[in-house]
């Protein structure tokens, strides 16, 4: 049998390590969004846009 | 709930392949990346489809919520087909000898991801969001060729790459463990890329609400992404 433990270890934490990237992803624009309303509703007038 | 069932089928998924799975006798260990491979390679391709679908559905009803699902719907199965690439090359290395051949399967999944990625950067080029969704359906649908194109290239052309299911006496010889580590695998990533279609839409539509709040006050957020 082959010896191939480091490429299947690879694999998964390239799959894993993906999908946790994008879940992070997902979860700091949601902050954003959140920030950025929360902004717009306390200074609906002075809000510039940029952070 | 629906992110809380994909986290606990995908580690259910994953559990099942460390432990309850059998080794396959001459690949070794990394045969293993297999089943989550293939089950990122499905549901890409799921992805593409159901954007296609949600194009032809903003076409003919005109609803900015289509187009979002669309957006939404090609952007997840982008990531999923980057995961297939990459777990398909590093299954690849010690079986085929070469991180990467221009064979027939990995040449059309390779046009597949940059048609998407393609998407993704002509749809950010256009402001007006009228014009942005009509352009995005369009091109979900006409770029959903890509998708067919790929998923029949192991089985009309001369390929290296194992075929699963559908080619007869060429099938991957997989016993029932094999296989029903296999179909909890796809049945988790299916499941997963519907919590993370839920998700990704809903910010796509309150990043949207955002923008046309403060188009109203005459500036444009950056969302850095």
């Amino acid at each position: 049998m082959a010896q191939t433990l480091n490429y299947f270890i690879a694999g998964y934490a390239v799959i894993l390590g993906l999908l946790s990237a994008y879940c992070l992803y997902l979860y700091l624009l949601s902050r954003k969004i959140k920030k950025t309303r929360a902004s717009l509703q306390k200074e609906p007038h002075e809000f510039s846009g940029k952070e | 709930m629906l992110s809380v069932l994909a986290s606990l089928l995908l580690l259910f998924a994953f559990l099942r392949v460390l432990f309850f799975t059998p080794v396959e006798q001459t690949m070794g260990l990394v045969q293993k990346v297999f089943y989550f491979h293939m089950s990122a390679a499905w549901v890409g391709m799921l992805a593409f489809l159901a954007a296609a679908v949600f194009g032809l559905l903003y076409l003919s009803r005109r609803d900015m919520k289509w187009d979002t699902l669309t957006a939404a719907s090609v952007e997840v199965g982008l990531l999923f087909t980057i995961i297939c690439i990459l777990s398909g090359m590093i299954w690849a290395r010690p079986i085929w000898n070469t991180w990467w051949t221009w064979d027939p399967r990995l040449t059309t999944v390779t046009i597949m991801a940059f048609t998407y990625i393609a998407f993704i950067l002509l749809r950010r080029g256009v402001d007006n969001p009228t014009r942005r969704a009509r352009f995005s359906a369009v091109y979900a649908v006409i770029g959903f060729i890509s998708v067919p194109l790929t998923f029949f290239s192991a089985r009309l052309l001369r390929t290296i790459h194992p075929v699963v299911f559908g080619s007869g006496e060429a099938d991957m010889n997989l016993n029932p463990q094999m296989l029903g580590t296999l179909f909890i695998s796809l049945g988790a990533f299916t499941v997963l890329y519907a919590a993370l279609l839920l998700h990704r839409s809903r910010l796509m539509a309150e990043q949207e609400a955002l923008n046309q709040q403060l188009a109203a006050d005459d500036s444009h957020y950056d969302w850095g992404e």
